[in-house]
């Protein structure tokens, strides 16, 4: 920023101040310095007046506020007057675009698109509408500080204790040798092996509280370790809904009327789930145990609605 | 506490900076604005703020006698480019030519409040997202470019009747939506004969014709209400189109939307945590397909 001729000194510093602002927090001192190194203010710019400043922006409609002592006592745009509105058409559009690339895209980028979108709906003016554009379903729930620290963690297959929120027996604590992170059925879950467990473990990134500790060279075998099941299923091939196989799937045969598929599954329960997924799609299983599970289940839900 | 003198400069400086960022306006608007304060300004005064404003870096723009500020008050990073430029890329291939100029002109609103540097570095970022692999199917995308150009004018105006022609049986529906997959796109409509939603893969509509009459309907599909339980009671996101009541231990869930093939098969891996309630017809044709899945491995 440079002051010509013809121009208000007060009005530029002002403007000065509130660019430097927009572009990230700023403590007084860091201010009064940032305005010391401009050649147009001549006069050294007193606390008094920086003080001054600030009040007239709080009048006139920006929301300032000091980060405290945790956050070095800077001064922080929370909410400015300076908006843009959108049109029902281009908010539609938007919104059914973020719905695709949560269908689509890998959570890194999802993960991106939301701070994207964070960023942006601060100056969106309605309310309602900021609220449609950050609606990013399971996203919302996720810490993302500590799904940043797991994925440097997955690189390097690192050990770690986790708090746990399991939805039927609460907080625990989990010793985990970290797998992979995986992105399913637009879900995010961190699998891995641990001493308590038999297989592979698979717990939802959303009900990690905490990463307790990370050790140093451990690692954590499952409690019981089996390699990976091989189940062949095999399904029509349906004229309503796309097959997409898995990453633990390979179709080995397909015609015009069915689709046989080998998974080669680490977690029972989620392989359970994919077979009931199929409905009336499904002609057949070939995995002995599978079967028996399903048809297991089928007829426990049989049950609920007939007593009922 | 300091009072604030509203006649001061940096005041009117700020204030004339928010009314022409939201609007374009003349400056007898700008003086009528601060008179309704009972601030009162020569015309002369504007002109010097108007040069502090330019100097603080204010893209003052006229457009038919009156001015508009773009002020830069959004600063990208490097990572918001290519994430932008992806998500470009991304509305281009999966939207209609107007849905596309929509977002083209939220790109402008955007923009206006960028300095113009990130203008010309998202430029360059966009066109090297072009060059680069997406997570789209390229071959996809253009398969289904002219399905979704045509379906896209009846989902964004009121809900239009249409007919198709899909696997040689004629239907005749109501766009709703599209269904997005890794290698396809489906259409969910509204089936107005048997009234239900249903799934239309895009590849096997081989005919559409629009048929001159509004559907009248502004709820399609019957909704289905289940419960859901267990671990499911406190894990359980809501999809599009579903609303949920947490009830003791159980959570109630209501969707409008989906086809119902679709709900139903998704019901079924939730197993013996999810029943459904209501209406009664869908309780009993969840459990006919049940019984219909056990006695297709010889169970009854």
């Amino acid at each position: 920023m440079e002051l010509k001729q013809k121009a208000s000194l007060t009005g530029f510093r002002i403007l000065f101040v509130l660019d430097v602002l927009f572009k990230k927090p700023m403590s007084k001192n860091e201010l009064l310095e940032e305005l010391a190194l401009n050649s147009d203010f001549r006069r050294k710019v007193t606390k008094e007046t920086l003080r001054l400043d600030i009040s007239t922006l709080k009048s006139a409609g920006f929301k300032i506020e000091n980060t405290g002592k945790s956050g070095g006592y800077k001064y922080k745009i929370k909410r400015s007057p300076i908006k843009f509105k959108l049109t029902k058409y281009e908010l539609k559009t938007l919104i059914s675009t973020r719905d695709a690339i949560l269908k689509l895209a890998s959570w890194e980028y999802i993960i991106k698109l939301y701070g994207f979108f964070q960023k942006i709906s601060e100056f969106i003016e309605d309310e309602t509408q900021k609220n449609e554009l950050m609606h990013f379903g399971y996203f919302v729930n996720v810490d993302f500080e500590i799904l940043k620290t797991l994925n440097a963690l997955v690189k390097r297959k690192k050990s770690v204790l986790l708090l746990y929120k399991s939805p039927l027996t609460g907080k625990k604590e989990i010793l985990i040798t970290l797998k992979e992170i995986k992105y399913s059925d637009m879900k995010l879950y961190i699998t891995g092996t641990s001493p308590d467990y038999p297989n592979i473990m698979v717990l939802r990134v959303d009900n990690i509280l905490k990463i307790l500790k990370i050790l140093s060279c451990e690692n954590y075998p499952a409690k019981i370790q089996n390699t990976p099941q091989k189940m062949i299923y095999k399904i029509k091939t349906d004229t309503r809904t796309y097959f997409e196989p898995l990453k633990t799937e390979k179709i080995i045969k397909k015609n015009k009327t069915c689709i046989t598929i080998e998974n080669k599954y680490e977690n029972e329960f989620m392989a359970l789930q994919r077979l009931l997924n199929q409905g009336e799609n499904l002609l057949d299983i070939k995995n002995t145990k599978m079967k028996e599970k399903y048809l297991e289940t089928l007829k426990n839900m049989q049950k609920i609605y007939e007593e009922n | 506490m300091t009072k604030i003198k509203s006649l001061s400069t940096p005041y009117k400086i700020i204030k004339i900076l928010n009314i022409m960022t939201k609007n374009p306006v003349s400056i007898d608007e700008i003086l009528s604005t601060f008179e309704n304060e009972g601030i009162f300004i020569e015309r002369e005064t504007i002109s010097k703020y108007f040069a502090t404003l330019r100097n603080a870096g204010c893209n003052i723009q006229k457009k038919r006698n009156k001015f508009y500020i773009n002020f830069p008050a959004l600063h990208f990073s490097q990572c918001d480019f290519s994430t932008l430029a992806e998500f470009q890329k991304t509305i281009s291939a999966l939207n209609s030519k107007n849905n596309y100029s929509y977002f083209l002109k939220f790109l402008d609103k955007l923009f206006a409040l960028c300095p113009k540097s990130d203008i010309d570095n998202y430029n360059i970022a966009y066109k090297k997202c072009l060059t680069e692999k997406s997570f789209l199917d390229e071959k996809t995308v253009e398969k289904y470019k002219n399905k979704i150009e045509i379906f896209s004018e009846f989902i964004n105006n009121t809900p239009q009747k249409v007919k198709i022609i899909y696997e040689e049986k004629r239907y005749n529906i109501t766009p709703l939506n599209f269904r997005y997959y890794k290698n396809s796109i489906s259409l969910l409509a509204y089936d107005n004969n048997k009234n239900v939603n249903k799934n239309f893969l895009l590849d096997k509509i081989t005919s559409i014709t629009r048929i001159p009459s509004i559907s009248a309907n502004t709820e399609f599909g019957l909704a289905t209400t289940f419960k859901l339980k267990g671990r499911l009671k406190n894990t359980y996101i809501l999809k599009e189109g579903e609303t949920g009541m947490a009830r003791g231990d159980y959570m109630l869930v209501t969707n409008k939307t989906e086809d119902k093939n679709e709900l139903f098969n998704r019901l079924l891996k939730y197993g013996t945590n999810c029943e459904i309630l209501y209406p009664k017809s869908d309780r009993e044709n969840f459990l006919n397909l049940i019984k219909r899945l056990r006695a297709g491995f010889g169970q009854f």
